[in-house]
């Protein structure tokens, strides 16, 4: 399991420098900037960072559903020898949703709350399964149900979103995703809406769907329980850059990008693992685009780091780092 | 022990709930607190959503007034203090007793300088302040150098930075107790971190007293003296944070604590103790005990009678009479492996 990429061959999905920015009024803000990332089969990567990262964005931009304020300006997303950024929109289509599906934070807002969750359940069934009959479609549905533990499935057909809790609602949400045997799955914070008993039944869910389906997923979280739970391989991203890659164990046993390590030093406080640890207070992210994001948070910056971006470099078994200080 | 600084009495907050034209049902946010905090204690209040830890909070900071029950700040009948006419008591209470939102974005004026809402205290207080004095609290929040925040509006700072403005606003007057409700949920990993060390260093320093509510459990372990874990509206178990985090004896603080996931390279090899089925809903809770419909160890007798609240330790009061009867101290381990158990039967 440690190694996920050997394994199981050639990535199923392959991101190479993309770059994606936002108009706002007369700026351009470049959100995700030149981030490669290879997702192989029946793993999970976890994509971190937090607020302004970019991990959003960078899902979004996967299956080209960005707002019409941002503009993919470089870079491909290969899937099945495919780019996915050349493609027409029909022809997308029968990607996505099909073949790489994806799960929000938010299930409530994600659901139609005019239909009931039989209707839209067999709808996006019928949908990607032209040949199928009406009566298959809900069985179908019913056994989707079923296998995201929902109880009395035939029932819940007849629900309308609102009669469902967060939780179940989040269920409902994971089964349209997987209506059509997607090879991955995108789960952007798809626990960070609930409570932490009904974040337990997601997750547990996640794992053994993964395990079932031989599931690749990617996962978009700032929490790195999650992360340490699920994820094969993590992406630690900061201001749109990935600044560090690698496997989830040896990524918190051994961090090396100053990040990752302020990242684990707050996430040792908040649990209560390390009393007498400290971070320093400087928040927020520098706007000018020269040398290393990073560098004025950084308690070892260089010289060297305000004029001069540092490349990934890979390190040992696996690992890429984006810093100087292995340069 | 330190002198005590807040008693809770059977505390109980109904609000009333229109079903249909004519009938009212009562949902019953907070159905029987009773709790004890003392002077420079951390005292913290777990529970999910819906279990009336928020409600509590507000009626701690007189900002509801409860039911029933009484309520009790330094020997001093609080809704007294609320109900009565006297200005004075009612704004020594405001002063003695402070709280900070969630969120940030929200709990500060946008409309205000950052001046004008650190000033804001002192003026209804009739407390004399000066420049320097607002200089004081910005820099004891970390917000330095103060010049640069104080002719900032709420938009022009971080979520970070704006806690720490509603940390300082809550400070400003000394008060002895502050009601943390959830104040790092909304702020990033690193910034939480920032956040908690701000609080203890304040606690510290001022020798405050904190009621925090927080569903983030790892939080609440790292700070926490003591503890009352809640589930719709009743305590389930109250204790020593010792006690309740490292021998927990209800089958709900046990299933909570197993349902984290830990940032640890262990972590993917660990499962997750998951508690079936949801909360049930607030407006027909269940009759007995209320938690027996997700317990895994509920006996025919949980479904009829509400259990008390007993003290099986010096301090740690438990409200499940099978978990002890049946387990004893052993409990914990015990009941923790059949939430995995359970679960693993089930999955296909």
């Amino acid at each position: 399991m440690n190694d996920s990429r050997r394994e199981n061959g050639d990535p199923v999905l392959s991101i190479r420098d993309l770059v994606v920015s936002y108009r706002v009024g007369r700026r351009r803000i470049v959100a995700v900037d030149g981030v490669s990332i290879d997702v192989y089969r029946n793993e999970c990567v976890a994509i971190v960072g937090e607020s302004g990262s970019g991990k959003s964005t960078l899902s979004l931009a996967i299956m080209r559903l960005l707002p019409p304020s941002a503009a993919i300006e470089r870079g491909v997303v290969l899937f099945k020898g495919r780019n996915l950024l050349e493609l027409s929109e029909k022809e997308l289509q029968k990607i996505r949703g099909r073949e790489i599906s994806m799960v929000f934070q938010d299930p409530t807002s994600y659901l139609n709350p005019v239909y009931k969750i039989g209707d839209q359940l067999v709808e996006t069934i019928l949908t990607h399964n032209s040949d199928m009959s009406g009566n298959e479609a809900r069985a179908r549905a019913i056994e989707l149900l079923k296998s995201v533990g929902i109880p009395s499935p035939e029932r819940a057909l007849t629900y309308y979103p609102h009669q469902l809790s967060g939780g179940m609602n989040q269920r409902v949400s994971i089964a349209l995703a997987l209506a059509t045997n997607p090879s991955i799955l995108i789960a952007d914070e798809p626990t960070s809406a609930l409570d932490l008993t009904i974040q337990a039944q997601i997750l547990r869910l996640l794992k053994d769907l993964m395990r079932r389906l031989s599931l690749s997923i990617i996962l978009i979280t700032h929490d790195l329980g999650l992360v340490a739970y699920l994820a094969d391989r993590v992406y630690v991203m900061y201001s749109g850059k990935v600044m560090e890659e690698d496997a989830v164990g040896s990524m918190f046993s051994n961090p090396k990008h100053p990040y990752t390590q302020l990242l684990l030093n707050s996430v040792r406080i908040i649990y209560g693992l390390d009393t007498s640890a400290r971070v320093e207070r400087t928040e927020g992210h520098l706007t000018d685009t020269k040398g290393c994001r990073f560098r004025h948070r950084c308690p070892y910056a260089l010289s060297r780091c305000e004029s001069q971006e540092p490349p990934l470099v890979p390190l040992n078994s696996g690992k890429v780092v984006r810093c100087w200080l292995y340069g | 022990m330190s002198r005590l600084l807040l008693e809770a009495i059977e505390v109980k907050k109904y609000y009333p709930v229109k079903t249909s034209l004519f009938k009212t049902a009562f949902v019953r946010a907070v159905d029987g607190i009773s709790l004890k905090v003392c002077e420079g204690e951390v005292h913290c209040i777990v529970g999910e959503s819906g279990s009336g830890k928020s409600t509590f909070g507000r009626l701690v900071a007189g900002l509801e007034e409860p039911t029933s029950g009484t309520l009790r700040f330094m020997n001093r009948d609080v809704i007294e203090i609320l109900r009565g006419k006297n200005k004075k008591d009612l704004m020594w209470f405001r002063r003695n007793v402070q709280i900070v939102f969630q969120d940030p974005y929200s709990s500060l004026n946008p409309r205000k300088r950052i001046r004008e809402i650190l000033a804001r205290p002192f003026k209804i207080h009739g407390v004399a302040y000066d420049e320097s004095a607002l200089h004081e609290l910005l820099e004891s929040v970390g917000l330095v150098p103060p010049r640069e925040f104080l002719d900032r509006y709420p938009h022009q700072l971080s979520g970070g930075q704006r806690q720490r403005v509603a940390i300082a606003r809550a400070i400003a007057l000394r008060p002895k107790l502050v009601v943390l409700d959830e104040p790092t949920s909304a702020l990033d990993v690193t910034v939480k971190a920032q956040i908690l060390n701000l609080l203890s260093e304040l606690r510290e320093r001022e020798s405050l007293t904190y009621i925090l509510i927080s569903h983030e459990l790892p939080i609440v372990r790292s700070v926490c003296d003591s503890v009352t874990v809640m589930y719709f509206g009743r305590v389930v178990e109250q204790g020593s944070s010792r006690t309740v985090f490292e021998r927990p004896l209800h089958p709900y603080t046990i299933g909570l604590l197993n349902s984290i996931p830990l940032p640890s390279p262990q972590a993917k090899a660990i499962e997750l103790a998951v508690m079936e089925g949801e909360p049930p809903s607030p407006l027909s809770p269940p009759p007995g005990c209320r938690f027996h419909t997700r317990c895994p160890i509920a006996r025919e007798d949980c479904k009829v009678e509400e259990p008390p609240l007993i003290e099986v330790n010096g301090g740690h009061l438990l409200a499940c009479p099978v978990s002890v009867r049946e387990y004893g101290s052993d409990g914990s381990e015990i009941i923790a492996k059949m939430y995995l158990e359970s679960r693993r039967q089930r999955v296909p």
